[in-house]
């Protein structure tokens, strides 16, 4: 079968490119818009966390400005300063008792644990809460919060705190105390607990199992080796706060290294450890410091790479699917199938089980005249069949409908114009499994120009008949009529020479007779009927006869099975085929003592004849030329000189013609015994002759 | 001489001399009133004419074949649909012919190559002897 790759690749490409590119538009929508929402998600939370810590730092720093312009401060903490080696000192001591109740009072207000008061080179002469003193004669924690706080307000970075009586994680608010001619007195400083600030920013509860808040600072903002700060504990190590560095311009963490660079957004990156993620970042103007709230991209897309996933799969079940279907069809070329049926020369008809037509190809109405849109849904063959006798459908529906055998058929159609022509139709029954009739299909020939030239043929052979004939008949009556002495009386060696015309004359008409006959069988002309047969009849009728023409009585024993009744065949054919094989073991067998024994069985549906003589014999080197035309085994010319050698070749070729075999079993002088089968039902023909017996016996 | 057939008006149609001659020859010896017709036609008109006791057709003649004067014979007068018919020919059997015999009984097909004259007779004999076989 013929295969198309280019049209293969052209159905592949239909089928697929759209399949595959819808599948890929729905898995990036899907992506995108998840994507999208998830980072307006990851903006508002940056953005909320952003306003919760401005709202809470401003409030400490609120609180600080309130504490810082206080009078009481400014007028006592010089004495703490002056007295502070000497805390028995009645003017420290009542600063001291004048200051505590106000600063003590600000510890658990907004995280707060302890104020604590410098003088003006950093040194912590006062520390609100009791536990905190030994804060007292050293800097603060944070030396920035002395530093920066000299010159206005400070928000102090969180930073992590060694000590064992102090929250982990802590940040000063600071600011300068200066008199009223402005000078600077010292610093006051809020330690502040910043674990709580901690938890409201780095919150993670919101962005996902795999969603976290960085929070950074700038370092080094202008110079060459600048770079983000990590400033709260990581997902994945919390002891990186204050040690991860993000160099700015790195590809690493771009969300953070925008965020302390006062910018906002949201997007896709790579995050410190180099894994995309969703973020969204923002600036924190109150600490001076980028938030950043992201989220693995592999979580955020967990879903709809599962989704892709399944599309992916589903993409190749659907290729693999129409890789197996173009495959399959192509394999099939129902193309060329239906093109070679649709111009087929002969006409070929579908229908249903009713015979009502599905299909009808060209032919069909370049041969009957009929639209095939006319023929269609009617019955098969209603518009051009002429009608035949009843029996003929009988036979026809029996064939294919119970027995589901193909039907062959000669009938007569009408064209649409009137022509009347012969026409062969054959119909065979499509099975399903379970041998139903599904369909039929039809097929019809126009025979006219085959039965003309059969009928010449026969016309022929009719005619060359006769006048092969005619001669031989003349010379037959007019030596009878002489032999007979009709026209006076004839002397002895007359009478014998009249005799041998006589003979040779007869033989004549044999080889006539006998070639006619295999002229008809080659030319296929001769009719087959199928009839009862009455074989024991039929066998002792020749036997009579052969014993009256050889002047002989044979020993004759006859084996027959009892339901031969049964078989049924062309008397006239199967008489000329039994005759010539008990004719010849007449001529072979001893005169005086002919032994023939028939036997007639019916064995699996055919018909088993068989005829044994007690004869001459064939010489084993001749056996395998028995059959042929023309062709006599030596002792057999030696018995019977005048024989034809037609005999046992016609009997072949009439056998097998009616799907018959013949054989034998001999052995020189010792008789030889020929079989014959034959189906039981021989196939009927229409024929225009019949096969003539051959009637030549030599008569003295 | 035979009783049954002396006197019997036999008409033989054959148009090859030889043959008409030796049956002419054969039936006259046998006592037979002979109406000889070398076509089909002639045969016809004279049977018609004539209204012989047996009529002996060849098939192959000239104007009209036997079988037609077979047909001819047997659709026409009670005579007609009653005489004998014996179709003589060397004509192999085939449908047309044997259904032209079967249907128009009593008629008898004899291949001459096959049949000596001696039987020819005998048949005729048959013919008058008796029930028809």
């Amino acid at each position: 079968m013929k295969k198309h790759p280019i049209r293969t690749v052209i159905y592949l490409s239909i089928a697929l490119v759209p399949t595959v590119l819808a599948m890929f538009l729905i898995y990036w929508s899907i992506r995108q818009s998840l994507i999208s929402s998830r980072l307006d998600e990851l903006s508002a939370i940056a953005e909320l966390k952003t306003k919760s810590a401005d709202t809470y730092f401003g409030n400490v720093r609120e609180g600080l400005s309130l504490t810082m312009a206080s009078f009481s401060l400014k007028s006592n903490l010089p004495n703490l300063i002056e007295f502070v080696g000497s805390p028995d000192n009645p003017t420290y001591v009542k600063s001291k008792s004048l200051l505590d109740p106000p600063l003590r009072a600000l510890i658990g207000q907004n995280d707060i644990i302890d104020v604590e008061l410098t003088d003006a080179s950093g040194t912590v002469v006062y520390a609100s809460n009791p536990t905190h003193t030994d804060d007292i004669g050293y800097p603060l924690a944070d030396p920035m919060a002395f530093t920066e706080g000299t010159k206005g307000v400070y928000d102090g970075l969180i930073f992590p705190s060694n000590e064992s009586d102090t929250p982990p994680v802590i940040f000063f608010e600071s600011g300068p105390i200066r008199d009223a001619n402005k000078n600077l007195l010292g610093v006051i400083a809020f330690e502040v607990d910043a674990t709580t600030v901690e938890q409201l920013v780095g919150d993670t509860a919101g962005p996902g199992k795999t969603g976290e808040t960085i929070i950074g600072g700038l370092v080094n903002a202008t110079g060459t080796g600048s770079y983000a700060l990590v400033l709260s504990p990581l997902r994945n190590n919390p002891a990186s706060a204050f040690t991860l560095k993000i160099p700015i311009g790195s590809a690493l963490e771009k969300p953070l290294q925008a965020a302390v660079m006062q910018e906002h957004g949201s997007g896709v990156a790579t995050n410190y450890a180099g894994v995309p993620v969703l973020a969204a970042w923002q600036y924190m103007p109150s600490r001076q410091r980028g938030v950043v709230v992201q989220i693995d991209l592999s979580e955020v897309l967990g879903g709809v790479n599962t989704l892709g996933w399944f599309l992916i799969i589903l993409s190749l079940i659907v290729t693999l699917a129409a890789t197996i279907t173009i495959f399959v069809l192509s394999k099939q070329p129902f193309d060329e199938f239906r093109l070679a049926v649709d111009n087929a020369s002969e006409q070929i008809i579908i229908t249903d089980p009713e015979a009502t037509v599905l299909y009808a190809n060209h032919a069909t109405e370049a041969i009957t005249g009929y639209p095939v849109a006319k023929i269609m849904n009617k019955k098969a063959g209603s518009l051009w069949h002429l009608p035949m006798p009843k029996a003929y459908y009988e036979n026809l529906w029996k064939t294919i409908e119970i027995d589901k055998k193909s039907f062959v058929g000669e009938l007569q159609n009408r064209r649409k114009n009137g022509e009347i022509y012969d026409a062969e139709l054959k119909i065979s029954p499509i099975l399903d499994r379970k041998n139903n009739v599904i369909l039929y299909v039809s097929i019809e020939r126009d025979i006219s120009e085959e039965k003309k030239t059969v009928r010449a043929k026969n016309e022929f052979m009719s005619l060359a008949s006769h006048q092969l004939r005619t001669p031989p008949s003349i010379i037959g009556w007019y030596t009878e009529t002489l032999k007979a002495g009709d026209l006076g009386p004839i002397n002895e060696k007359q009478n014998e020479y009249l005799c041998e015309i006589y003979k040779a004359n007869q033989r004549m008409v044999a080889i006539i007779n006998s070639l006619l006959n295999i002229s008809r069988i080659e030319l296929n002309t001769f009719s087959i009927s199928n009839k009862e047969i009455d074989i024991e009849g039929l066998v002792d009728e020749t036997i009579t006869e052969l014993s009256s023409r050889f002047k002989r009585k044979a020993d004759v024993k006859k084996d027959y099975d009892p339901n031969l009744n049964l078989f049924r065949a062309d008397p006239n054919i199967l008489q000329i085929i039994i005759d010539n094989l008990i004719s010849n073991a007449f001529k072979y067998s001893p005169p005086d003592n002919t032994k023939i024994e028939l036997a007639a069985r019916l064995v699996d549906r055919s018909f088993l004849f068989s005829v044994k003589d007690n004869g001459i014999g064939i010489p084993a080197k001749d056996q395998d030329r028995v059959f042929e035309k023309l062709f006599r085994v030596d002792n057999a010319v030696a018995t019977d000189p005048d024989g034809t050698g037609i005999g046992l070749y016609m009997t072949k070729r009439i056998v097998e013609s009616l799907g018959g075999k013949i054989w034998f079993e001999s052995k020189e002088n010792s008789g030889t015994t020929f079989f014959i089968s034959l189906p039981a039902g021989m196939p009927e023909k229409i024929g225009t002759t019949t096969l003539a017996r051959v009637a030549y016996y030599a008569e003295s | 001489m035979d009783q049954i057939l002396s006197n019997k008006k036999i008409l033989i149609a054959e148009d090859e001399p030889a043959m008409l001659n030796a049956l002419t020859d054969k039936f006259k010896q046998e006592g037979c009133d002979v109406l000889r017709a070398e076509n089909g036609k002639e045969a016809l008109e004279l049977a018609q004419k004539e209204k012989p006791d047996i009529l002996l057709l060849d098939i192959l003649m000239p104007k009209m074949s036997g079988m037609e004067v077979l047909s001819a014979v047997r659709s026409g007068s009670d005579w007609g649909k009653k005489v004998p018919i014996v179709v003589l020919t060397n004509l192999s059997p085939n449908e047309e012919i044997m259904g032209g015999v079967v249907k128009n009984e009593p008629s008898f097909y004899l291949i001459k190559s096959d049949w000596k004259l001696y039987d020819v007779v005998q048949k005729v004999r048959a013919c008058f002897k008796g029930p028809v076989q």
